[in-house]
Formats: structure tokens, C-alpha cells, sequence
């Protein structure tokens, strides 16, 4: 059983905080959230996968398994834990593509073969177990970009096609058309995240010439305006308020889950691998640090929520095996034996 | 000693598995990392046949379909689920990925309906 804290306790932490950073005297909070492993074995472990979700089932797939790129497609069912190997994706295996769902269909493209940029882009049907060719990306063969869907429409932004990209473009499955929109305000990347709440993107980290530092912009893009993107407060510890003293965001080929109005980044690299978790707050524009992810730090994970419940899987780092799946509570009292 | 791992575990499948058997164990030490076994065994479909594998007891996979391949066929025979099931067994005992591939699906020559 976990312990869950008083969120009237976590209320008036978070009130606190706001208090304080007027005065710019130090608060101390305590680090919460707990991760749970849910199937303690190598399991499908790979980096630079895919995830998307339909109907409270995962879908992971392709990626990278530290010798082979793979094609393979895995449906995990969160609420009975386990795997269900399906059809595999059509056309070369990848890693770094991207992915979204859209109508209870996912959606994967882009990526990298290991000698080629990809600009193909398959359709899935989960409830016929296929995959169908669908009109290449628009926009340059690229991987390490990112993908994500708002309403009945899907996004791919930013990567690295020998340069690294800012562009957006949009995708209409009712018309199997791309459609470029108005580019990012911020700084070029590959390795960004981008995570959806009621319906805008929020994209952020990254890299740029093997730098993360520098990418420690927050943009919000909403396709119901024109103009399309916001900028949110920086990442980074620049401001002379103490809401980002503690701030260590940024980094490159993290991986992102939303579940209760809240995001979570987790895992990457800037300079070595990364295990630490962030908790973002949309309406406060906030970082809170959260309990470290316990399984193995790693890079190039991939995560999803599903029904309030966030998950990261999966990944790389310099010590092998993997465990395979996490679990994270973020109200729970950190046990260090789960 | 083997023999006697080997015998629980028969045991505890005969208590558990009616009408579905047990076809694979095994019993590894890695590192920090002690397994009770990796098992699987077979259950019936509506359309066929499917597997299951266990870590420690714990379901892992649960395959209703058979892998790789596009469509949601059911492995006609028992004997095809077994083949399948077998091989992901010897891969996670060997410290591999469970994942199957069209070529070692295609050399288990299962009979398709």
C-alpha cells in the first residue's frame, strides 16, 4: 500500500513557494513520488521506441535494442500488466521516429535506419492488427523529432535532418494530407518532448549541436489560434525569484507522461544519463523536483499515460539489462523496496 | 536438485492449470536477480490457441494472437502455441528480448487455417 500525503499538505508547500519567491529565501521541499516496477525483467526493452495509446492499451514498438534497430510492436495492458506481441510495423525497422494516435489508430513515422533519415508514415489499426502506408511526411526525412496529436489531428515538429529543425507541419487522416504550419518561436533541437493537456503542446529540452544547456525554453503551441505558439517561463535557473534555484530541466531524448493536470519529465541525458523527475504545474508555470526514477537512469526511454496513470519503459544506458516497466505515483511516499 | 525444482514446479502447475498444461521451466541465478522460473503454458481461444508466460510466477505475456504477423489469427494448433512459447522461454533464459521475428516464425512452419 502506498502512503499518499495530505494534499492539503502539497497545497500548502506549493503556497509557499509562491510566498517565497518574492523574498528569495530558501524553501525546502520534500521530494515525493514513488515508482513501481510492474514486470521486473528485461522485457521489451529498447531505446528510441514508440508509444502511443488506444482504448487503455499501450502500443510500443520499433527503437533501438543496442545492436539491432527493431520493428516489432508490443500492446501492454496496464490494468492486468502484461505484453502482446502484434503485427510488426511495415517498412524498415527505425529508431528516433514518432508517434501519435488519432481516432483509435496510431500513427508512426519518421526515424532513423542507421544509415538513413526516414520520411515514410504508417498507419495502425489496433482492432484489425494491421498497418497501412499512409502519405510520406511533408516535411525533410528526420529523426529525433517530435510527434504528438491534438484532437482529431497529429503534429511532427523539431529534429535533426542533418540540421536541427524547428519546423511544424500537421497531419489530417480524414484527408491523408500534411499541412506546414508557423514554426517554434524557440531554438532549433532534436531530443525534445512534447506533451498534451487540454489540448495544446507543450514542447520543450532538446539538444543543438550536442548542447542542452542552451535549450531551456518552454513553448505551447495551440493549433486553434493562427499565431500557434506561446512561450511559457524558462526552464532553467535565469530569473531572480527562487522558483527556479533548484532547477535542473534541462536535457536531451527525455521522456514525458501528463496524468492529473500535471506533466512528469524523466530519464535523458545532458552529459551523463539522467534519473531525475520533474513535475510541471500548467496552471503555475512550475517546476517541483520529484523522487528520482528508481529504476536504472536511462536515455531514450518512452513513456505514456493511460487513464490518469503515467509509465516509463524502457531505454538505454551504459549498464544492461533493464528492468522493463515503472510505474510512477506521484503523491506516494518514495519506498525504496517497490 | 534440478529434479526436485523441476518437480515443485510440476506440482504447482498441476494445482493451478486444469485444462492447460506447462511446457517450458527454468531456474536462473543472475546477479542480485533470483527467479522462481520462467514457465509458459498454453490456453484455448474461441478461434484456436494462445500462450502465456510467467516470470516468477507473474503473468508477462499473454499471447492470444500469434505474433509479427497482421490479422488477429489464434495459433491453430496446440502444438503451434507450444513451438512459439517454447522459443520465447529459451530467448528470456538467455537473457534476450521475447521479441519474435517473421523469420523464426516462419521456420516454426505453423499451420495456418
Amino acid at each position: 500500500m502506498y502512503r499518499v500525503k495530505r494534499c492539503s499538505l502539497m497545497g500548502i508547500l506549493g503556497a509557499m513557494i509562491l510566498i517565497g519567491s518574492c523574498t528569495k529565501t530558501d524553501t525546502t521541499t520534500e521530494v515525493t513520488g514513488n515508482w513501481v516496477s510492474r514486470s521486473d525483467f528485461e522485457g521489451v526493452t529498447r531505446s528510441e521506441g514508440i508509444a502511443f495509446t488506444i482504448n487503455d492499451k499501450a502500443y510500443v514498438g520499433s527503437g533501438y535494442d543496442g545492436t539491432n534497430r527493431l520493428k516489432d510492436l508490443w500492446q501492454y495492458d496496464p490494468v492486468q500488466d502484461f505484453w502482446l506481441q502484434r503485427a510488426d510495423m511495415p517498412g524498415t525497422a527505425r529508431s528516433s521516429a514518432v508517434s501519435f494516435a488519432i481516432n483509435n489508430k496510431g500513427y508512426v513515422g519518421t526515424g532513423y535506419d542507421g544509415l538513413n533519415k526516414l520520411q515514410d508514415f504508417w498507419e495502425y489499426n489496433a482492432a484489425s492488427n494491421s498497418w497501412t502506408q499512409k502519405a510520406n511526411f511533408a516535411g525533410s526525412a528526420r529523426y529525433d523529432a517530435v510527434g504528438f496529436s491534438i484532437l482529431d489531428k497529429g503534429y511532427i515538429s523539431t529534429g535533426y535532418d542533418g540540421n536541427y529543425l524547428k519546423d511544424i507541419w500537421e497531419y489530417n487522416a480524414a484527408t491523408d494530407t500534411w499541412t506546414q504550419k508557423i514554426s517554434m518561436g524557440g531554438s532549433k533541437r532534436s531530443g525534445a518532448l512534447a506533451f498534451v493537456y487540454n489540448n495544446k503542446a507543450y514542447l520543450c529540452t532538446g539538444t543543438n549541436n550536442g548542447s542542452s544547456t542552451a535549450i531551456n525554453d518552454l513553448w505551447v503551441f495551440d493549433p486553434a489560434v493562427e499565431a500557434g505558439w506561446t512561450e511559457k517561463r524558462k526552464i532553467s535557473n535565469i530569473s531572480d525569484d527562487t522558483y527556479d534555484d533548484a532547477y535542473a530541466i534541462v536535457r536531451n531524448n527525455a521522456a514525458s507522461f501528463v496524468m492529473n493536470d500535471k506533466a512528469y519529465i524523466t530519464c535523458g541525458e545532458n552529459g551523463s544519463v539522467l534519473s531525475d523527475t520533474w513535475e510541471y504545474d500548467f496552471s503555475a508555470d512550475v517546476w517541483t523536483k520529484k523522487t528520482a526514477f528508481e529504476g536504472v537512469a536511462r536515455t531514450g526511454a518512452v513513456a505514456f499515460s493511460i487513464n490518469n496513470r503515467g509509465f516509463v519503459l524502457t531505454g538505454r544506458s551504459s549498464n544492461t539489462p533493464f528492468d522493463d516497466i515503472r510505474e510512477f505515483f506521484p503523491s506516494a511516499t518514495y519506498d525504496v523496496n517497490d | 536438485m534440478k529434479s526436485i525444482i523441476r518437480v515443485s514446479i510440476a506440482i504447482v502447475f498441476l494445482a493451478t492449470s486444469f485444462n492447460c498444461r506447462n511446457h517450458s521451466t527454468s531456474n536462473t541465478q543472475d546477479g542480485n536477480k533470483k527467479y522462481a522460473g520462467i514457465v509458459a503454458q498454453t490456453f484455448k481461444t474461441g478461434k484456436g490457441w494462445g500462450y502465456e508466460v510467467f516470470i516468477d510466477n507473474k503473468l508477462f505475456i499473454k499471447q492470444s494472437i500469434i505474433p509479427v504477423i497482421e490479422g488477429n489469427k489464434a495459433f491453430a494448433r496446440e502444438s503451434d502455441a507450444i513451438k512459439v512459447a517454447e522459443l520465447v522461454v529459451d530467448k528470456l533464459k538467455h537473457r534476450q528480448k521475447p521479441i519474435i521475428r517473421l523469420d523464426e516464425l516462419q521456420q516454426l512452419e505453423l499451420v495456418t487455417k
